[in-house]
């Protein structure tokens, strides 16, 4: 037990330090949600290739929530897991249906559309919660609604952490 | 033998320490009457305590080991726990709370295998499983809110809201243990009751499907509701309060918008504003998964609050305002001690406001009346999400 509180404990501070208390309240879903007027469509894509990285600047460092491609993120950073932003931890699966949004990469100014595809079939990773609630709707709303498991789109329910795949560049907003 | 061998370790034990602690005035033969009884297994009272309440614990650290505690917010007491399985949320509760179901999904080996969705039924006063009523294996998991299942005003049909991503109900007969069948809900999403077979569910384009069972369950009729709200802007929050023949839904920008049911419709009421222009100018906001609640005898309205930006709006709360339901005016302001996602109220005349805190896993009790803080009870889950009263008043005024 005396272990176990430890790591809840250890969990709480990381939460607590990395993002707003909310966070861990929302940390479930995996949908996503982007810049306002774009709109959020269903995808089955789960095949992208990580891309390269290495900057020392957070919003470029795919291990931090405030790396750019998060701006929709609600959920375990899968490159704590075992992952990679953009593949999941050994044996589990990536869920082929999600939603999409649009982030903007600083690097270039340029906004890009981003699917958070939920890898499933093991527990909660438990690492790198990352909640970023920008443009978030309620769950009557499910295009929009962060607190969705979308492992619902997988042959598991069960979540496990999230991955952000860069699926091309978005139109301009209007 | 082997429960032998250990009654006789107990007793040569007893007799040993018997043995050197006589002389002190009792003998013997009288310290060895000094045993408790063993395999003594506690039972609820019949009827549940006005104050005591359901803390609902979805484990998002763990989720396969979803909780419920039931505790008594009066003592602070823990009575007892559910064992509810993976992606648990809520409760539905009769009136009568003669006995307790519970959607819940489980997997044959923990994280894997054969999925099974089952609304098990509990009885309340042994917290045992009485039976188990299996389902398609398509409940939805949320983040936790109470209306990802309902029950019929008439008590006897249960509805479990589905996402596979595509939206349905799966409606089960409490009285027959039987899943009556699946209603889709194409567009729309959750279920709350209004009526004695009616359910509506609220919509993505800011209406509600209406949906009316026959008395065995089966679809009678649906029919959609269009523009009760703004579901880009202004839109309301995906948990309300039920009072009366409405359910009160608090909206993003501090409106309250009250979904009017009678018969076989809905129709939108009257919108009053949950804040002055100034406070809506300084940011208040809705906030938490369980954000409102209202003490029907009274007519009062709770609604917890804090300041943010619009995209905080599933924040903890910091504050709990109270309103008088018939004028929309506001009584008072209630600061609370630990940041909530989570409020109820009990329902009785020395009525009891409850607020839950996730991440530090406790459970605050006021007094509803003046919004005194009574105690806090900690360690109420690992990430406890909602709270549910079990006790219901005989009847509710406003109805």
């Amino acid at each position: 037990m005396k272990n176990f509180d430890q790591s809840f404990a250890h969990f709480s501070r990381f939460v607590a330090r990395r993002t707003s208390r909310r966070s861990l309240l929302t940390l479930l879903g995996a949908a996503l949600v982007g810049a306002a007027g774009v709109p959020l469509l269903p995808v089955a894509r789960a095949d992208a290739k990580e891309p390269a990285t290495g900057a020392v600047d957070p919003t470029q460092d795919p291990m931090r929530c405030e790396y750019w491609r998060n701006c929709g993120m609600d959920g375990f950073l899968c490159g704590c897991c075992g992952g990679s932003s953009t593949s999941c931890p050994p044996g589990t699966e990536m869920a082929t249906t999600t939603w999409i949004g649009t982030c903007r990469d600083p690097a270039d100014g340029r906004d890009y559309i981003i699917a958070y595809n939920d890898c499933c079939g093991k527990s909660t990773c438990n690492r790198c919660m990352c909640g970023r609630n920008e443009g978030d709707r309620p769950i009557y709303y499910p295009a929009k609604s962060n607190n969705i498991n979308w492992c619902a789109g997988a042959s598991t329910n069960v979540y496990h952490c999230t991955t952000t795949i860069l699926l091309g560049m978005s139109e301009p907003v209007p | 033998m082997k429960g032998g061998a250990g009654f006789l370790a107990v007793m040569t034990g007893a007799c040993i320490f018997a043995a050197s602690v006589a002389g002190a005035g009792e003998s013997v033969p009288d310290l060895l009457h000094r045993q408790d009884s063993v395999g003594k297994v506690e039972q609820l009272a019949e009827s549940p305590g006005a104050h005591w309440v359901w803390v609902l614990d979805a484990n998002l650290s763990s989720m396969p080991d979803g909780r419920a505690w039931l505790f008594d917010a009066d003592s602070g007491r823990s009575m007892g726990s559910l064992n509810t399985g993976y992606s648990f949320v809520a409760f539905a509760l009769p009136r009568a709370y003669h006995e307790i179901y519970s959607a819940e999904t489980y997997y044959s080996r923990h994280t894997r295998g054969v999925r099974t969705d089952v609304v098990s039924v509990y009885d309340p006063n042994t917290l045992s499983p009485r039976a188990e009523i299996a389902l398609p294996p398509k409940r939805a998991s949320t983040i936790p809110r109470l209306n990802d299942s309902a029950l019929t005003d008439d008590g006897r049909f249960m509805a479990v809201f589905n996402l596979t991503p595509a939206t349905s109900l799966s409606i089960v007969d409490t009285r027959t243990r039987k899943f009556v069948g699946e209603i889709g809900i194409p567009g729309c999403s959750l279920a709350f009751p209004a009526g004695a077979r009616t359910l509506f569910s609220l919509c993505f384009n800011g209406g509600a499907l209406v949906t009316e069972l026959n008395p065995d369950g089966s679809l009678s009729s649906q029919s959609r509701v269009e523009k009760l709200f703004d579901a880009e802007g202004d839109f309301i929050a995906d948990n309300g309060a039920r009072f009366g023949n409405a359910w009160l839904f608090p909206s993003l920008y501090g409106n309250l918008y009250p979904l009017e049911f009678t018969g076989k419709t809905i129709k939108a009421g009257k919108v009053w504003s949950l804040v002055t222009k100034k406070e809506r100018r300084e940011n208040w906001r809705i906030s938490g998964y369980q954000g409102s609640a209202v003490h029907v005898a009274t007519g009062r309205l709770f609604v917890l609050m804090h300041q943010g930006a619009p995209d905080t709006y599933k924040d903890p709360g910091t504050e709990v305002w109270v309103y008088d339901i018939g004028s929309g005016k506001r009584l008072w302001r209630i600061a609370l001690e630990h940041a909530t996602v989570a409020i109820g109220v009990s329902q009785d005349a020395d009525a009891v406001l409850v607020g839950l805190d996730m991440l530090s896993s406790h459970l605050d009790v006021y007094t509803a009346v003046d919004g005194r803080h009574l105690r806090s009870i900690g360690e109420v889950g690992v990430t406890p999400a909602l709270v549910q009263f079990p006790w219901q008043p005989p009847a509710a005024p406003g109805k």
